[in-house]
């Protein structure tokens, strides 16, 4: 409904036709800008994105070292995109092209094209181009390119503008880590395939029409989106489901989500939606997973931030040749992905399909930019896929796999839930980078996967925590309605949060986002002496945070205290003929470097160290034995 | 054969338990200083903590990864007294094969002294038989090993199919643990034949046991089979059990222990009883050879031929035991 009203800035008008054979996309079309600056524009930034995988010198390759997320560039498999016509008002635009670099001095990037203009635009104007490009798709491993059988992730495959900006016009080149950024617009596009490919593509399919023999045309249309993606197999199973939101909502959901928002159930009320699943054969067993996990993900995101405004979703599960392209997300599509076995103790394809769709809301209608500040997509992602996980599902077992096979029955009794898989991963990993900081220019990839997914996620919590559930939950709605189809700044987040909780937020931002602090309180110690007893409260990480202690005395007795945690260390004192058997740090930190040192009892237990070093034991003579069997 | 393989391993090892326990109690004297140095690293990290007693109880990721964070260095430090545990247990190791074999190869039962004085006395020749079995047995599985995962990953690169994919990765593994399991058995015969035939020369010995277990592989992979699969079943099943087992007091955590060590002396009595297959089934080819080439006392103390295909025993002492 309120699609109407997104401001199309970027339009695009497009006609492509896969070429199975040679993995080439041959298009042209129309695009459609409008200047909304307040100033006369005289040139075109666009991206090339294709053009990353052009050789092995463009600034992607070069950072990324031709790997993502464990998948590997295959040699002499590239791709590019040629622009062979650009037209505006009959004049090539084409003629006057330069490759811009603007993140580093990688003169040999062609992923950033300008474009000088023939004359200015005006503020308000609206211009039309006409182009004409191919596209190469490279064997998939990052995103975009066909996978054998017949597998064709078709992303980031045409010529896109940057966004204009107060300062000029934003246009990173196409980075290791980190994603994209776009302005909203309207997009009709006309995919021509051989007539035996099944096709998934963002938005609602219009019309399907035999143009040539053997090949059919799916016209797609959707507003309101700022990119436009398909993939297309002669293996996909195509499996339509309806999202009936009526049938999906339990009346007690609508009222328990109207209670924590404090919104009439009317508020609340969500689309029906057509999902797709596009699997492949010998995933769908699946299918019901895929779909229930969707759903989860429609009607929560939809009760807690504000319904789906689009009429379509589509899944897309590919071969596992093309595991460089799961995990992604397009709007109104999302790559999923699954490997057989996936047992059904593993969230194995849920997490991954909450959160492909979750960046619907916060990459696809909350359109911040995921060069700059990725935290904002993928923290906000990863938060929410967590609540929606924790919520729908309850806590899963993580089992780690041997030889392809996952070792559930061992694990079993781990359970985890998702905050702390989270702190699992975000504790091990490095820590001199901030979660506020420009995708490239983490130390290194693995620091980028921390302080993008892990950390932004924990702080959410830590929020969330601190603000109270249902205060958090009313920040978020906020947050999402007040940004939807416009490009937020963490700043704007922080503005939300001061604005619905009517308190500063300038602690949370400057330690857990703009910031590499660790946060660390401990119980530090117990005395109980005959003059009077005490606990020693300390501060062990450099981030300041307030905590609730809870301080248990022999007689049976509580007594809460709290500490702003500002000063290095702190003691409790209690009277003489008082005596501690306990104290517990209440405040969850989610943060917590030691989460162990967050209690202490008076008297010592030898239990933990007999148990674990009997294990260790067990496991050296278990080593040993086997080094003495194999030689 | 395979009953009989059973048979002979299994009443090789009752005979020599002193073996089993010299085995066992070795692994776990040499394990010691890791346990007590986690042990105190846990102890001295969560004795304290109101939370010690549910932290006994199973093995939580984020308070291993907590404490393991805490003690980064002394984690590091632990890394370098395993790697120094670990070439002990190369010397141990080899000590207590050679004592189990002496042990092994004389018909009657050994007391620990006899034990631990033919330990010593094969020890030299072991350890020389060591530079030819070791880099054999590199070439054998890690090279072939090497070979099939990278086979592996460029055979199934396109494959579609994941169940087809998952067979193939475990074929692959079935072949790695067959090269493994005759490797490692064959090395077995090798020490048997410095051993129990006295061989002092490695390179007899080596190529000795290697053409005895080319000769009939079937032999030597199913004594693997048997005893080293009956350590690994042990080992998973009380794994499983142990998983799900909390040790919720002192007792269960007791309890635990006890269980932990009896399966560690279940492997130790298993690797006896297949030290004991072999050295059985080298006496019974030896009893099967017609050739003579000359007639000397060996360590089972029988008149016995030379053999066909290899060179003769060394003549410059006399098997085991004097």
């Amino acid at each position: 409904m309120f699609l109407a009203a997104v401001v199309a800035i970027a339009s695009y008008d497009l006609e492509a036709r896969l070429v199975p054979e040679e993995k080439l996309i041959k298009a042209q079309g129309t695009i459609t800008w409008t200047n909304t600056s307040d100033r006369p524009i005289d040139e075109l930034w666009w991206h090339l994105y294709l053009n990353a995988f052009r050789d092995q010198a463009s600034t992607f390759m070069v950072e990324s070292g031709g790997r993502l997320r464990k998948a590997d560039f295959v040699e002499g498999e590239y791709g590019w995109i040629e622009v062979e016509k650009l037209e505006f008002e009959g004049q090539d635009l084409l003629a006057k092209k330069t490759f811009e670099h603007p993140d580093d001095d990688n003169d040999k990037d062609q992923t950033v094209m300008k474009t000088p203009l023939p004359r200015s635009i005006a503020p308000n104007e609206t211009i039309t181009v006409r182009t004409q490009f191919t596209s190469k798709l490279p064997r998939v491993f990052a995103r975009s390119g066909w996978a054998p059988p017949s597998f064709f992730m078709v992303a980031q495959w045409f010529l896109k503008l940057g966004v204009l900006e107060k300062t000029g016009w934003n246009c990173h080149q196409y980075h290791g880590s980190g994603e994209f950024f776009a302005d909203y617009g309207n997009y009709k596009v006309a995919i021509t395939v051989p007539r035996e490919f099944e096709v998934g593509a963002t938005g609602r399919r219009v019309k399907s029409e035999e143009r040539e023999p053997g090949t059919i045309t799916h016209t797609y249309e959707q507003n309101g989106v700022h990119d436009f993606a398909f993939s297309a197999d002669s293996r996909f199973v195509r499996i339509e489901k309806k999202f009936v939101a009526r049938e999906e909502v339990a009346p007690a959901e609508l009222e328990e989500v109207s209670r924590l928002l404090g919104l009439p159930p009317e508020a609340l009320a969500l689309s029906d939606v057509e999902v797709t699943l596009l699997l492949q054969k010998d995933h769908q067993e699946f299918a019901d997973r895929y779909y229930r996990a969707t759903a989860n993900g429609l009607k929560w995101f939809g009760l807690w931030y504000g319904a789906y405004p689009y009429q379509t979703l589509t899944l897309i599960d590919g071969p596992r040749t093309a595991g460089g392209a799961m995990g992604m997300e397009y709007p109104t599509l999302f790559a999923a992905g699954v490997r057989w076995p996936a047992p059904e103790e593993m969230p194995i394809p849920e997490s991954v399909t909450i959160h492909e769709f979750g960046h619907q809301y916060w990459y696809g209608m909350v359109g911040s930019n995921e060069f700059e500040e990725s935290w904002l997509d993928e923290g906000f992602t990863t938060y929410s896929t967590g609540k929606v996980l924790d919520r729908a599902y309850g806590s899963f077992v993580y089992a780690p796999p041997l030889f392809g096979l996952w070792l559930v029955p061992w694990f079993s009794e781990i359970r985890m839930s998702t905050p702390e898989l989270n702190w699992l991963g975000a504790a091990q990993g490095p820590k001199l980078d901030h979660v506020r900081r420009n995708s490239w220019q983490f130390r290194s990839p693995g620091s980028y996967r921390i302080n993008s997914y892990l950390r932004p996620a924990l702080a959410l919590n830590q929020l969330e925590t601190d603000v109270g559930t249902s205060t958090m939950a009313k920040v978020m709605r906020e947050y999402f309605q007040r940004w939807r189809f416009k490009h937020p700044t963490g700043r704007d987040f922080v503005a939300t949060v001061e604005d619905v909780t009517g308190k500063k937020a300038d602690l949370w931002w400057s330690q857990l986002i703009d910031s590499a602090d660790e946060l660390d309180y401990a119980i530090a110690g117990i005395e109980n002496k005959d003059t009077g007893a005490s606990v020693t409260l300390e501060r062990r990480g450099e981030a300041v945070h307030p905590i609730r202690v809870s301080i248990l005395l022999e007689d049976g007795t509580e007594k809460l205290v709290d500490w702003d945690g500002e000063y290095r260390h702190q003691k409790v004192k209690f009277p003489a003929g008082a005596k501690i058997k306990s104290a517990r740090i209440m405040t969850p930190l989610y943060f917590d470097r030691d989460p162990t040192n967050n209690s202490r009892s008076a008297e010592k237990s030898i239990a933990p160290g007999l148990a674990l070093g009997s294990h260790a034991l067990y496991l050296a003579e278990t080593l040993f034995t086997l080094l003495g069997g194999l030689l | 054969m395979i009953r009989a393989i059973l048979r002979s391993g299994v009443n090789a090892a009752i005979r020599c338990w002193p073996a089993a326990v010299l085995t066992y109690v070795a692994t776990a004297l040499i394990s010691l200083p890791l346990a007590l140095a986690v042990g105190y690293s846990f102890h001295d990290h969560l004795a304290a903590s109101a939370d010690a007693d549910l932290y006994a109880r199973g093995l939580d990721p984020t308070m291993v990864l907590a404490v393991l964070l805490a003690k980064e260095s002394a984690a590091g430090a632990l890394v370098v007294v395993l790697i120094g545990l670990v070439v002990l247990w190369g010397v141990a190791s080899t000590y207590l094969t050679g004592a189990t074999l002496a042990a092994l190869v004389t018909p009657r039962s050994t007391n620990a002294h006899e034990l631990y004085e033919n330990g010593g006395r094969v020890f030299g020749r072991l350890m020389r038989l060591l530079g030819f079995a070791g880099p054999f047995w590199l070439l054998v599985v890690g090279l072939p090993s090497f070979g099939l995962y990278k086979g592996f990953e460029w055979l199934t690169r396109d494959w579609v199919s994941e169940r087809g994919v998952l067979a193939a990765r475990l074929a692959s593994l079935g072949i790695a643990v067959l090269l493994l399991c005759w490797a490692s058995t064959t090395c077995d015969l090798m020490r048997v034949e410095a051993v129990a035939r006295g061989e002092r020369r490695a390179r007899f010995a080596f190529w000795r046991g290697l053409v005895r277990g080319a000769k009939k592989p079937f032999a030597p992979l199913s004594i693997a089979f048997i005893f080293t699969g009956a350590m690994v079943a042990v080992t998973l099943l009380h794994s499983l059990f142990d998983a799900h087992f909390a040790r919720s007091s002192i007792i269960w955590i007791a309890v635990g222990f006890v269980l932990q060590q009896a399966v560690a002396f279940s492997r130790a009595f298993l690797r006896v009883a297949a030290l004991g297959s072999a050295v059985d089934l080298h006496r019974q080819r030896r009893d099967s050879s017609v050739i003579a080439v000359r007639s000397t006392q060996d360590s089972y103390g029988n008149n016995t031929p030379g053999t066909r295909n290899g060179p003769p025993p060394s003549t410059s002492s006399p098997g085991l035991p004097r």
